[in-house]
């Protein structure tokens, strides 16, 4: 284990330095800077701001002092916003974007391997077409769409909840059943398909045959199984939900981390873009990680396999 | 069979009992702000506006764009307001004299005017925010605004790093003295802009981070900056210690940041929201023609740009003819739809001349267009002028936008039928449009431009020889001595007639065509009173109040 997360460590140092490497080349590539607009604004104005942020040094310099930020953790100014820099951005903005995508991410997965359940149960059934179908609208049906939906059901129509913006519980319910959708259709089918592996082989026969029955059946001895696939697209999965969604964000007025993903392309605010991309890729990378430790948690062959050996 | 059907039954029934719970207890949490309001006796003085996104500064200094103008101009005060007429009226200054060659003007501040943290304001202050916002490395977006101050300009470039020689003077506690370059008639109403907004000398020396959080912010306007929650809300509230606070009504500001424009409008349907400006385009003509959404010049248009330095763009027959093949009504009232005004001018509606609205100065008719058989005799008459038997493909550049794709296409077509003319669109990202434009690398493109003060001078000026911002590289020498005429008058009556001389010449040329005058559309709730709005200056919301 010690040996298995030192190797690790080196890997993910590198995979990182690699992604701020051509990240930093490759937006410095795009024309345009952060201060590029259609505004009158005077020459000197302009080298005036380039200086104040450093911009006017060779990119070489520029590579290397950023490199010099990032191993003491200082990932800079943000250059769209004069009051924050790109650490005490990312600080106010991931917890809101991370209970969000907890809860769609909790709703996401209950939901899901609910309905994957009902539809393997009832294999070419009522209950199969019926889960199926909600599973692909959810897969079809883009977030947006369903977001503005939601709001025009709940908050304009019923009142029930407020239409945006964030500060109660009530604000957070809307946008987690949107975001939620997407990877909830996919659990799902991906749940369904894998179950209905599992419940053909020997061993789950043999539980039938000593006449186990019923959610016993179905949690001790199919869902461990089954689970596997889950677990494995449930690291990616989370890192980009618990980040934030650039749309849902938009939609719900929330400020959560997910809107400088694109924002900060847009503004061409270069620190903010390799804070973000660094951040997302620690978060991506340290998901990976443990997945790979749940899979001996959960998969006994794996145990197995080392116990024979 | 059995266990499948008792296994559906339970799934069901969990999924059933979830959606109940998550409904039944929602009723009672949120409150509608109108449901209060009916049960109490007096109305509640709290309204809640949009800022769209997280200033990115609300330090005067370093705002850069009018929705953080709007907040600071709700929290802090100039030397003058803008009063409803649109006339300068006094602000932190009582009254003030300008010399009679128009350079010097003396300005004597109101004694009782305070900052929220009880201190007076003071002349010294206006000196020191004012030297601040020159400073380079300050790096102040709009400090051009400043450079009709002697010398403001020759500072901020770095060629001159005494600020002594700076055209300001505190000449006691309550006077303040400020010299121009030159006279320059709109300066006095500049005053009111959000970059020349004054800031404490004290709390900005002893804290450069002043201005980052409510705690440690201080302003002299009708309100004070109560709490900041970054990329949420911001709260503004009334300013005890405020010259005029009788006036003041509101009890609270809100500023949410929503920047989607769908939400936004439903926001203000379900009175979450008191303002609303950015109108959904599908119904915006709609709302616009029944009166529930109300409009204001906004003194800023959307024009065709040519590079004059192109083969082709540079014969004025060829670009006469192809702004006469344009219908502009027809691109206002069924492309843009937004309750644009058809430009067949310059000068955009509510721009001063100096001496009045410069569009009242000379109408909105400069020129016609719809016209195909008069467009084509222009195209053949410009073809023979450059040598060219027909005309080769042009390429039209513009940056995406919904508006703008739709109202390209539109061009296209109109070019097509009315001139027999192809021309390609090429659509990029609005940095790298602005950079190919900044650049000359482009034939024809769609431009806007706005007014930062409220004079034609400031749009004019783009156009004349070998200006930074002629990125037409326009040159007619007519034009250059009718501005420079302009710029060195006295006379407002005189001055304003060879701005109107200059924007007919530019137009004989057609050195840039013109296509609508944009206007500003809004929602406001029908029992927020008293809010007043400018063409070019900030909102005021200082005796707003809700009925």
């Amino acid at each position: 284990m010690k040996r298995f997360l030192f190797q690790r460590t080196i890997s993910v140092i590198i995979t990182i330095w690699v992604i701020i490497t051509l990240t930093f080349f490759l937006m410095h590539a795009i024309p345009g800077d952060p201060f590029t607009n259609e505004s009158r604004v005077p020459e000197q104005v302009i080298s005036n701001l380039k200086a104040h942020y450093g911009l006017d040094q060779p990119l070489i310099i520029q590579y290397f002092n950023y490199l010099k930020g990032v191993i003491t953790f200082d990932f800079g100014p943000s250059i769209t916003s004069d009051t924050r820099d790109v650490n005490e951005l990312i600080l106010d903005s991931f917890p809101v974007s991370a209970l969000l995508g907890f809860q769609a991410l909790v709703i996401a997965t209950v939901f899901g391997i609910l309905l994957g359940i009902t539809a393997a149960v009832n294999h070419s059934g009522l209950g199969d077409y019926v889960s199926m179908l909600l599973a692909i609208l959810g897969i079809s049906v883009p977030s947006f769409i369903l977001a503005t939906l939601l709001i025009n059901v709940f908050a304009l129509k019923l009142e029930w909840l407020p239409v945006a913006t964030w500060g109660t519980w009530q604000h957070t319910v809307l946008p987690s059943i949107a975001l939620a959708l997407g990877p909830m259709a996919y659990m799902a089918r991906l749940t369904r398909s894998s179950i209905l592996e599992v419940i053909d082989s020997d061993y789950v026969q043999t539980a039938i045959a000593k006449g186990v029955t019923g959610s016993r059946l179905i949690f001790k001895h199919i869902l461990r199984n089954a689970l596997i696939p889950i677990v494995t697209i449930l690291g990616p999965i989370a890192a980009g939900i618990l980040t934030g969604s650039f749309v849902i964000e938009q939609i719900f007025g929330i400020p959560g981390l997910g809107k400088y993903f694109v924002q900060s392309i847009t503004d061409r605010d270069y620190p903010v873009i390799l804070g973000t991309a660094v951040f997302y890729s620690s978060i991506l990378v340290f998901f990976m990680i443990l997945v790979d430790i749940a899979y001996g948690i959960i998969d006994p062959r794996i145990k197995l396999t080392r116990r024979e050996s | 069979m059995k266990l499948k059907s008792r296994y559906s039954i339970i799934v069901f029934l969990i999924i059933i009992s979830l959606l109940v719970t998550a409904c039944s207890n929602q009723s009672s949490g949120t409150t509608d702000s109108n449901e209060q309001e009916d049960n109490t006796s007096s109305t509640e003085q709290k309204i809640t506006l949009n800022a769209f996104s997280e200033p990115s500064s609300i330090d005067p200094a370093l705002i850069d764009n009018q929705v953080a103008g709007n907040i600071a101009n709700q929290l802090f005060e100039g030397l003058v307001r803008i009063d409803e007429n649109g006339e300068a009226a006094p602000g932190v200054a009582e009254d003030w004299t300008i010399s009679d060659d128009g350079t010097v003007y003396t300005f004597n501040l109101n004694p009782d005017a305070k900052w929220s943290n009880g201190d007076p304001v003071t002349a010294e202050d206006f000196v020191y925010s004012w030297e601040r916002t020159l400073l380079p490395e300050v790096a102040a977006p709009l400090g051009s605004n400043l450079f009709f101050i002697k010398n403001g300009a020759s500072y901020n470039e770095g060629t001159i790093t005494d600020p002594s020689k700076l055209g300001l003077k505190a000449i006691d506690e309550h006077t303040l003295e400020v010299t121009l370059e030159r006279p320059t008639p709109f300066f006095l109403g500049l005053t009111a802009f959000f970059t020349l907004l004054p800031i404490n000398k004290e709390v900005a020396e002893s804290n450069p981070e002043w201005a980052s959080n409510a705690a440690t912010f201080v302003s002299n306007g009708p309100f004070k900056l109560k709490s900041w929650k970054h990329d949420q809300e911001l709260v503004l509230v009334p300013n005890e210690h405020y010259w005029a606070k009788d006036l003041v009504k509101l009890d609270e500001i809100n500023y949410v940041m929503v920047s989607d424009q769908n939400t936004e409008f439903s926001m203000f349907k379900s009175g979450e929201l008191d303002v609303a400006s950015q109108i959904p385009n599908t119904i915006k003509s709609k709302m616009i023609q029944d009166g529930t959404a109300q409009t204001l010049p906004s003194a800023s248009l959307s024009y065709l740009r040519f590079n004059h330095e192109n083969d082709i763009m540079k014969n004025a027959n060829i670009r006469k003819a192809l702004s006469m093949a344009l219908n502009r009504e027809l691109l206002t009232e069924k492309v843009t739809k937004g309750g644009e005004i058809p430009a067949y001018a310059f000068i955009p509606f509510g721009l001063s001349s100096g001496d009045g609205e410069f569009r009242k100065l000379t109408g909105n008719n400069l020129y016609k267009d719809n016209n195909p058989d008069k467009a084509k005799e222009l195209l053949e008459k410009g073809l023979e002028e450059i040598g060219e038997s027909e005309l080769p493909t042009i390429t039209l550049l513009f940056y995406t936008s919904d508006i703008y794709n739709q109202l390209a296409q539109a061009m296209q077509e109109m070019w097509k039928q009315n001139l027999g003319v192809e021309v390609e669109l090429k659509t990029m990202e609005r940095k790298v449009f602005v950079d190919n434009v900044k650049g000359g690398q482009y034939q024809i493109a769609i431009y806007s431009t706005g007014a930062d003060y409220d004079d034609a001078q400031n749009l004019m000026g783009q156009f004349t020889t070998g200006d930074v911002y002629n990125y037409s590289r326009i040159s007619i020498p007519e034009y250059d001595a009718l501005m420079e005429k302009a710029d060195k008058e006295l006379n407002l009556e005189k001055r304003a007639q060879y701005m109107v001389q200059a924007e007919k010449v530019l137009l004989e040329k057609m050195a840039i065509a013109p296509l609508y005058y944009r206007t500003q559309v809004y929602l406001q709730q029908d029992n927020l009173k008293n809010v007043h709005r400018f063409t070019i200056q900030a909102v005021d919301y200082r005796e707003a109040y809700v009925e």
